[in-house]
């Protein structure tokens, strides 16, 4: 979030402005095919006035996907427009905004040429967003459109599937109630099979792009096979346009519910005419128009694919959701903090898919959470840190469904290669190497994995990793003897007093080698003593 | 199909002819004072110019282009050409009569025009020194003969043809081929002369045209002067600017004025005298038929009439004045917008002062806590105080965002100036819309306020111009209502180019939808036509020429819903064909103030809906221009517009109502019912406002009371 340089006019002799007065904030999303900004007035979290709206086409994605990175003509519009938006947001006084980018501009080749010369151009600073802060951001726009889908789900597909269908990619969520428990990510992208399609020069274009996006969709198997939907979410911005479905009309949040055989006669419509046809036809910018009939053909399949008989066309609004997030961080939390429950709801499905023993991995997070709270001060942890001990505690025996042997080097890749809700590749990297040290050797610079890391995360990995290690030593028996745990801490030594009715000699022992690297963080001898229950 | 046929409509230049005939008709109008009816004959020449200029030039276009462009009357351009030659010819003669017939009740009062022949020996002696000292530096001669092309004539300047005979001296030179020289009757100078008094007459006047003709003989040395004729050209001068290609708007208009002047000629009016032989050879020079000239019986372009009317004492005779009255809230008010931020108003021009607009403007300028302001300016007029707060508002750092528009027809210079001056104080100028006018009339005011921000609008059907809104009728609201702040605001985001249109919540605008707004409305009012709620639209408009909505409005009066329009100049519509539009009434009022308004009212089952509007109901203002429409929410402020439209309905003096072959014939009060003249009713009904705001405080003082004109509620 951005404060803007137009805000010390805002103070300027004569306002008359309490410190209470509402703040006005701005966001701007810059998408494949247009630039949107809103502009609102906000009073604290989710209490906002929209003031403006704006939306200009440009069609961002389709230098991207097709020459890797942007023209600098099109950088030049972009400027232009962002020029524009910046006037918009002085006649408001803009105080704070948050200026981003999605895929078209994460996945230039040049997208810090790009950024540079929007802030050299309009001194605004975009930010090309993370695709997880994007799937954070798309789950907490999405949250009330699930009170609207239909409650009961068909007798054995218990879950709900959203494609996020964007410019360069598709982006999927499994829901089970309303937990996420899984997402993933197909390069099935609506800009990227046009401008493929139209640099190949090809001329069965309309079977080459039936044929490709059958692969992609297929492709798609791989990850939701075990997870029949008996509701199917689509989110694009260009379906949720009433002009292209007849007789059908939005619910009270702007969606659209469509059935199979009304996405078939569009889907004919649209790869008959020609863009700027469609453009007339339909009312819409020709970047739109040319998105048109691959967009449909991807939503076809994916029907397909999933086999329900309507689906759910839903828009998001995305600057409202940067606007969220905005108003989260002016209240001092963040994100992390919101999305927090569903990161964790997302790696239970991961555990089931992976066979995880849950009793003990369980036990092992209890244990862990417990040995953090009482230890964050002493250690000078945050609640990412407690996020990442979590998610490594409950993911530490993945590895496991590789082989015994190693399993802890087994679990680091898998994890690293996961994707979970909330967390970016660089955390996952952090919570694999977390996992990856619950046993075996202690943490050292010279293992290649952890040497790279910048000291700082080093030392987290570190100070996490020797929590988990004596959370894992306290179910050394996977009988999740101890149920809780307290400490004492002295001059020189913390005194862990095991709440259990069983025999602690194991553990103790396993204790002397796995505690060791607490004992190298803190400088402070480890003990254990029983206690009973 | 739409089921309707070509003769359903009326066409529509002959429909604005019409309208002419109508002004043409208060010139005639005995119960008119005397110098309005000068000003009426003005009105009609210069109406007539603009049409031969735009208008009949089209038609010209469309028969020399082999168009096959029909209206949905379906008339070839050649007949309609035709038809318009012999209304205008009508048209002219009527006029000069009037003028004939002015001109013994002027003489009356003392005034008199004294022609050329009739110049005494002190009038010549009086004329001969003026000429001498003011007009011939800077008369031009122009040699018409076969050594020289045809000399360029200006578009609507009179011109002298001088037919010359060389003196002797010159026969015997070879360079003696000149036959004639055109000389322009100045146009920087006025038309009409006030020669030195005489005893009994005290008011006489020469016309610049005879003094030209009668002192010209010395103008080209070696030759006598054998006659002078006037004639007048009119052009082609509709602006066609290619909006695509031009990079600079502002520097194609610059480029327009000029080709302006070239454009083809599409009429000659040539003065009582002329020879045909020499009217022959300018239509051969010219390019034009008989068909195109005009055989004018007394002096050529009535409009300078304006400067006649301009310079006699009002004891000739001219309209009792009606002081614009002061409207009381907005005036008493300690802050416009604060007072606007407690309840809408409702401002009609020019029976109220245009004060408050430019009240609420300056103020917006001048507060701190104002942080943009944003206006479009169509026409403005040259000494406009709200162009000078606008200019102070950009100093003092607010975010000013003018759009001003340089197509509005006629008055480029004007706005080019203005643009200029708003450009260098720092505004956000935009010099109009690539490929539409800008014709909506809309400003907006961004302020902070302690809880939060605030966003005032001003919407109207009259432009920002101090001036028309002394002579124009127009309804503006003034309101802090959310949902107009965001929608306007957001328009102002489409015009400006930032964003594409969203979704409006309370207005309509065109080109985004205004014709289908409109026509849901009115078939809406179908739906809900029942023989207990009966259907009615009524509406009031400048012209009603699309044909979808006339096809919709047709529907209506087929399904029994009363459809009733107060149009003042070209309508295509053609009321009262049995089976059609039995239903449909069409009033048109010409009186002292230009009727301006644009506002309909829906029944709408008894939830009555009133909308005010910039866009008159033609393909070209829905189809090419931006423009505005916008319901009035409040009850108090809708009350009174539609007041409006009961006013206009109920005058039996200036009324005209349309018949079914596209004629008017005058409203007369049937015996025994009041007379009533809706301008001078809707004056008075603003005076008696501020006089009861005077003497009863501030309770109800907008409270308009509606007489039940049936005992069933109706």
């Amino acid at each position: 979030m951005k404060s803007t340089s137009t805000s010390k006019k805002a103070v300027r002799e004569g306002a008359s402005l309490s410190s209470s007065s509402p703040k006005v904030i701005a966001a701007i999303d810059i998408g494949a095919t247009s630039v949107r900004m809103e502009i609102a007035e906000t009073s604290g979290y989710g209490n906002r006035r929209v003031l403006d709206r704006l939306v200009h086409p440009i069609a961002l994605g389709a230098d991207t996907f097709r020459f890797g990175a942007v023209r600098s003509e099109t950088i030049r519009s972009l400027c232009q427009v962002l020029q524009n938006f910046q006037h918009a947001m002085g006649e408001y006084e803009v105080s704070h905004y948050r200026a981003v980018g999605t895929s078209a501009l994460r996945e230039a080749t040049n997208v810090e040429v790009i950024v540079d010369r929007i802030r050299h151009e309009t001194s605004l600073d975009v930010q090309s967003l993370d695709p997880v802060e994007e799937g954070r951001l798309t789950y907490l726009l999405l949250k009330p459109h699930f009170e609207m889908l239909p409650r009961v789900r068909p007798v054995g597909k218990p879950f709900l599937t959203v494609f996020d269908i964007g410019g360069g990619s598709t982006e999927i969520m499994v829901l089970k109630g309303r937990n996420l428990i899984l997402t993933g990510s197909s390069r099935l992208g609506t800009s990227r099979l046009t401008y493929q399609l139209m640099t190949e020069a090809i001329s069965a274009t309309q079977q080459h792009m039936d044929s490709m996006v059958t692969n992609f969709v297929g492709a798609m198997d791989e990850l939701l096979h075990d997870y029949p939907a008996g509701e199917c979410l689509i989110i694009n911005t260009l379906l949720v346009n009433p002009k292209l479905w007849d007789g059908v009309s939005p619910n009270e949040l702007g969606s659209l519910r469509v059935n199979r055989a009304d996405i078939a006669a569009l889907g004919v419509q649209a790869r008959r005419m020609a863009p700027d046809a469609i453009a007339e036809r339909f009312d819409m910018p020709i970047v739109d128009a040319e998105l048109l009939a691959p967009t449909i053909t991807s939503l076809e399949h994916i029907a397909a694919y999933v086999d329900t008989p309507e689906v759910q066309l839903v828009s998001l609004d995305f600057p409202s959701g940067l606007m969220l997030e905005m108003e989260t961080e002016m209240q001092g939390s963040t994100l992390t903090d919101l999305f927090y429950q569903q990161t964790l709801s997302s790696v239970s499905g991961i555990m089931e898919k992976y066979r995880v023993e849950t009793a003990h991995a369980e036990h092992v997070r209890r244990m862990s959470m417990r040995l953090f709270d009482l230890f964050s001060e002493l250690l000078d942890l945050t609640t990412e840190d407690r996020l990442f001990l979590e998610v490594a505690s409950m993911l530490h025996d993945i590895g496991r469904f590789i082989c015994d042997r190693d399993h802890h080097k087994h679990s680091a890749y898998i994890i690293r290669w996961l994707e979970v809700a909330g967390l970016s590749e660089e955390a996952l990297d952090l919570v694999a190497l977390v996992a990856r040290y619950h046993r075996k050797a202690r943490p050292r610079s010279t293992h290649a994995d952890l040497g790279r890391l910048s000291s700082q995360n080093r030392m987290r990995v570190i100070k996490l990793a020797s929590l988990l290690r004596i959370a894992d030593a306290l179910d050394r028996t996977h009988k999740q003897m101890v149920s809780d745990v307290r400490i004492e801490i002295h001059d020189d030594s913390v005194e862990l007093l095991a709440v259990t009715a069983g025999d602690i000699d194991i553990i103790v022992a396993v204790l002397k080698q796995k505690g060791a690297v607490f004992e190298e963080v803190t400088g402070l001898k480890l003990l254990l003593r029983k206690v009973a229950p | 199909m739409s089921g309707f046929l070509p003769e359903h409509f009326v066409n529509r230049e002959l429909s604005w002819l019409e309208f002419n005939a109508r002004v043409l008709a208060e010139a005639e109008s005995e119960s008119v004072p005397l110098l309005e009816r000068l000003k009426f004959l003005a009105i009609v020449s210069s109406n007539l110019d603009e049409f031969f200029m735009v208008r009949v030039a089209l038609l010209h276009r469309l028969i020399a282009s082999n168009s096959a462009f029909r209206g949905p009357d379906r008339l070839e351009p050649g007949v309609v050409l035709a038809r318009v030659t012999a209304r205008v010819r009508e048209i002219v003669r009527s006029q000069y009569e009037a003028l004939e017939g002015m001109l013994v009740s002027l003489g009356q009062k003392g005034m008199h025009l004294v022609l050329r022949e009739a110049f005494d020996v002190q009038d010549r002696d009086f004329l001969r020194e003026w000429f001498q000292r003011e007009l011939e530096p800077v008369l031009t001669p122009l040699a018409v003969d076969k050594a020289h092309p045809f000399p360029l004539l200006a578009n609507g300047g009179t011109y002298l043809y001088l037919q010359t005979r060389p003196t002797s001296e010159v026969e015997r030179s070879s360079y003696a081929k000149t036959d004639a020289v055109l000389v322009q009757v100045p146009s920087r100078f006025p038309f009409f002369v006030q020669l030195p008094e005489q005893p009994g007459k005290s008011l006489r006047f020469a016309m610049l045209s005879d003094i030209v003709a009668c002192f010209s003989g010395n103008l080209v040395a070696g030759y006598e002067l054998d006659g002078a004729y006037a004639f007048r050209i009119t052009r082609d001068a509709d602006l066609t600017v290619d909006d695509e290609q031009s990079k600079n708007l502002l520097a194609a208009i610059e480029q327009e004025l000029l080709t302006r002047r070239r454009g083809a000629p599409v009429r000659m009016e040539v003065g009582p005298r002329m020879p045909d032989a020499i009217v022959r050879m300018l239509q051969e020079e010219l390019s034009l038929s008989d068909d195109e000239t005009f055989r004018i019986p007394s002096f050529l372009d009535m409009t300078h009439l304006f400067q006649l009317e301009s310079i006699l004492p009002a004891e000739y005779g001219r309209n009792e004045p009606w002081a614009p009255c002061k409207h009381p809230e907005l005036t008493e008010c300690d802050s416009m917008m604060a007072a606007i931020r407690r309840k809408d108003y409702l401002l009609h021009l020019p029976y109220y002062r245009f004060d408050p607009v430019t009240r609420l403007v300056e103020e917006a300028a001048d507060d701190p806590d104002v942080l943009a302001i944003k206006i479009t300016l169509y026409r403005v007029s040259g000494d406009s105080s709200i162009v000078g707060a606008l200019i102070r508002a950009a100093e003092n750092g607010k975010q000013v965002t003018v759009l001003v528009e340089l197509r509005a027809r006629f008055d480029e210079q004007a706005n080019i100036q203005w643009a200029k001056k708003l450009d260098q104080a720092g505004a956000h100028v935009i010099y109009g819309v690539v490929g539409y006018k800008t014709h909506s009339k809309a400003l907006l005011i961004v302020r902070r306020e302690p809880d939060g921000i605030c966003r005032y609008c001003h919407l109207s059907t009259g432009n920002y111009n101090d001036k028309t809104a002394r002579l124009y009728t127009d309804l503006g609201v003034f309101t802090a209502n959310p949902d107009f702040g965001a929608d306007i605001s957001a328009f102002f985001n489409v015009i400006t180019g930032y964003s594409l249109p969203p979704s409006w919540k309370r207005i309509a605008a065109a080109p985004f939808g205004l014709r289908d707004r409109l026509i849901a409305l009115i078939d809406r009012e179908v739906e809900r036509h029942t023989p207990e709620t009966p259907g009615l639209i009524r509406a009031k408009m400048n012209a009603l020429v699309d044909t979808a909505i006339i096809e919709a409005l047709y529907r209506a009066s087929q399904a029994g819903v009363r459809v009733e329009i107060l149009v003042r100049g070209m309508c295509r519509l053609r009321p009262g064909i049995p089976g059609v539009s039995e239903n449909v009434r069409i009033v048109s009022i010409v009186d002292r103030f230009l009727e301006h308004p644009r506002i309909c009212h829906f029944h709408n089952g008894g939830n009555d809906e009133v909308y005010l509007a910039s866009a008159d109901w033609m393909e070209r203002n829905l189809d090419d221009r931006l423009e505005l429409f916008f319901p009035l929410l409040d009850e108090k402020v809708r009350a009174e517009a539609m007041h409006t439209l009961d006013a206009g309905f109920a005058d039996t003096v200036k009324a005209w109502e349309m018949l079914s072959d596209g004629t008017y014939r005058r409203v007369v009060s049937e015996a025994g019912a009041p007379v009533v003249r809706s301008q001078e009713a809707l004056y008075q009904s603003a005076c008696r406002h501020c006089a009861r705001m005077a003497s009863h405080g501030k309770e109800n003082a907008t409270l308009l009371l509606t007489p039940r004109q049936s005992p069933d509620g109706k």
